[in-house]
């Protein structure tokens, strides 16, 4: 339970002071409304913050007895982020972002990147500076940066929130190839859109 | 591209400032530290400029005119000065107490004898360094040390009466005739000059022969001791005078001289470490603070790389790199600049008179080199530290 959201009341279904497993290769909706903690969700089991009581195992592993460098290697190798505001660097290139995240570790070439942004519509934008870019064509710029990392898991903050329907099922689309590609799970949280998505395990805040 | 978006606040300016600074006290430094060595060997083995080896003696005072006064040195007082904690050692001057004359006979040069008295000190306090002072019955020549005032002299008189003149190294090649007498004994010896000495008024001869001499050829009155050689610390100017003024005693103006100089070079020299050090200290904090406001400016920018997986280590070492490079540089440009302000202080102090040892004090880089580590290393530490600070911040 985050100590923020302690006072709260909260639906019956809801995961905070639950025990529940996710397990690997599964496809999670986080449904909740807003302020019951999506983004603390994300935070927390990324190692962003530990404000929180209980217990949460990543691999069997208490996450607050991880060390920086296992922290580390989870971000690079095993838990791919799209944060709900975007993390992006806005003075730098969509190219500029791209490379600083391939620069950890990625299996794709620039070539293959540029392709993966052309599924996504915003080919052209590769040389354009990430600022002046709409917030939709940032979101797909996040989206791409995370899946051109290995993982196990794909954390997804609200990712399609500024995207429309037809973007919204290419995403996904590239998504769930990718994920599938390497057996890994998504969780992705949402004000209560499925996205026509077919979920493993559907859980709410 | 990491050290784009790290660096991308740099600002120049306030690094200029900082920068110079540091430039500014590393020199300093530099050159306290060498000047501060180097001044302390000022003189070792030049007969000008000796150690600080002075002779004391009493003021003469108007009682003494009238024998009311005494100008001599008892036991106890010599080991009261000896106890001093600036002096390293206090040795007498010993004097003759038989009758001694010295006399030459030397083609082309007018027949003299005259009188003289004559002196004796421990070896090690003597400023002139001769390696046959030493003496025995039945050698065939007895070393001496002449004063230089007396060659100054016996060439000007010399000079007034149109004789040429005689060098040193002339005059040591001379025969000269000693004759000592008393107790109703006497004795002849050669004798040759062997050396010359700024510090000693009177001829110098070997303790072994004046403890001869005084043995055999005086009565049993006890010595009389007249003067004192002391050797003092570097830097205690100020406290001899007070101890002179004390004791009432008189020490020769230019080797006073000499002291108060080697003093004051110590205490400038002193002041100008402490502004450096000073001066480097707050230099190290500007930069410091220099790269604490980049860090600050570059918040997101840090997070967001945190969070997309590179380690703190990998942000921070992007920052020793840098560091390294900078105070590298410094390094490099305050030992080159130190070099070339040795080169025109060194011509300045020998054309002055202070011939200095021309070889790099090492100490001066080795301390140098200390301080940067520890400045490189002070800021990595906090580099580091604000860096997994950051990974946390919300």
């Amino acid at each position: 339970m985050p100590y923020p959201l302690k006072e709260i009341a909260h639906h019956a279904d809801s995961i905070w002071g639950k025990t529940f497993e996710l397990n690997h290769g599964q496809k999670v909706l986080l449904n909740a409304s807003s302020g019951k903690g999506k983004s603390t969700f994300t935070s927390i089991t990324t190692g962003l913050r530990n404000d929180y009581s209980g217990e949460i195992l990543f691999n069997d592993k208490n996450i607050q007895q991880l060390s920086l460098d296992e922290w580390t290697t989870i971000r690079q190798k095993k838990i791919a982020v799209i944060f709900q505001d975007l993390q992006l660097f806005p003075s730098y290139t969509v190219r500029e972002n791209l490379l600083l995240k391939h620069a950890l570790g990625s299996p794709f070439s620039e070539m293959e990147i540029i392709q993966m942004l052309e599924r996504l519509g915003i080919d052209d934008k590769w040389n354009q500076q990430c600022g002046i870019l709409s917030y939709g064509q940032q979101q797909r710029v996040a989206i791409i940066r995370a899946l051109i990392q290995p993982y196990e898991w794909l954390i997804m903050d609200e990712p399609f929130s500024h995207l429309d329907e037809a973007n919204t099922k290419i995403a996904l689309k590239l998504i769930q190839e990718r994920t599938d590609d390497q057996q890994a799970g998504f969780i992705l949280t949402s004000l209560g859109d499925k996205y026509g998505c077919n979920f493993t395990i559907e859980l709410n805040l | 591209m990491l050290k784009q978006v790290l660096f991308r606040y740099a600002n120049r300016k306030q690094l200029f400032v900082a920068v110079i600074g540091t430039l500014i006290g590393f020199v300093f430094l530099l050159c306290a530290i060498h000047y501060f060595v180097a001044s302390r060997s000022l003189g070792e083995g030049n007969e000008i400029l000796g150690g600080n080896v002075l002779i004391a003696q009493r003021k003469v005072s108007k009682f003494d005119a009238l024998s009311l006064g005494t100008n001599t040195f008892e036991q106890a007082e010599i080991e009261k000065l000896r106890s001093l904690s600036f002096v390293k050692n206090v040795e007498p001057v010993i004097n003759n107490r038989f009758n001694i004359s010295l006399g030459m006979k030397e083609q082309g040069l007018p027949y003299f004898r005259t009188d003289v008295f004559v002196q004796s000190v421990k070896d090690e306090l003597m400023d002139v360094k001769v390696d046959s002072w030493k003496w025995k019955s039945g050698d065939e020549v007895l070393p001496l040390v002449m004063p230089r005032d007396f060659m100054i002299m016996l060439n000007q008189f010399a000079a007034s009466y149109g004789i040429p003149q005689v060098s040193e190294d002339l005059a040591m090649t001379f025969n000269f005739r000693i004759d000592i007498s008393g107790n109703g004994k006497k004795e002849h010896f050669n004798a040759r000059v062997v050396g010359f000495s700024n510090q000693i008024s009177a001829i110098l001869v070997p303790i072994e022969f004046m403890e001869y001499g005084n043995e055999i050829y005086s009565d049993d009155e006890p010595p009389i001791i007249t003067q004192l050689m002391l050797s003092i610390e570097d830097g205690a100017y100020g406290l001899l005078e007070s101890v002179m003024e004390e004791q009432n005693l008189d020490i020769k103006k230019n080797e006073l001289t000499i002291a108060k100089v080697k003093s004051i070079l110590s205490a400038v020299l002193g002041v100008i470490l402490f502004v450096s050090v000073i001066t480097i200290f707050l230099s190290a904090l500007l930069i410091m603070q220099y790269t604490q406001i980049l860090i600050s400016k570059s918040d997101y920018e840090i997070t967001t790389l945190l969070r997309i997986g590179y380690h703190p280590n990998v942000l921070s070492n992007a920052f020793l790199s840098y560091l390294i490079k900078l105070f590298g540089i410094l390094f490099i440009l305050s030992i080159l600049l130190f070099g070339v302000i040795k080169f025109f202080l060194d011509q300045f102090l020998s054309s002055s008179g202070f011939p200095l040892p021309n070889e790099f004090e090492w100490y001066s880089i080795a301390i140098l080199t200390l301080i940067v580590c520890v400045i490189i290393g002070l800021n990595y530490n906090t580099i580091k530290r604000l860096f997994i600070q950051r990974i946390y911040n919300t």
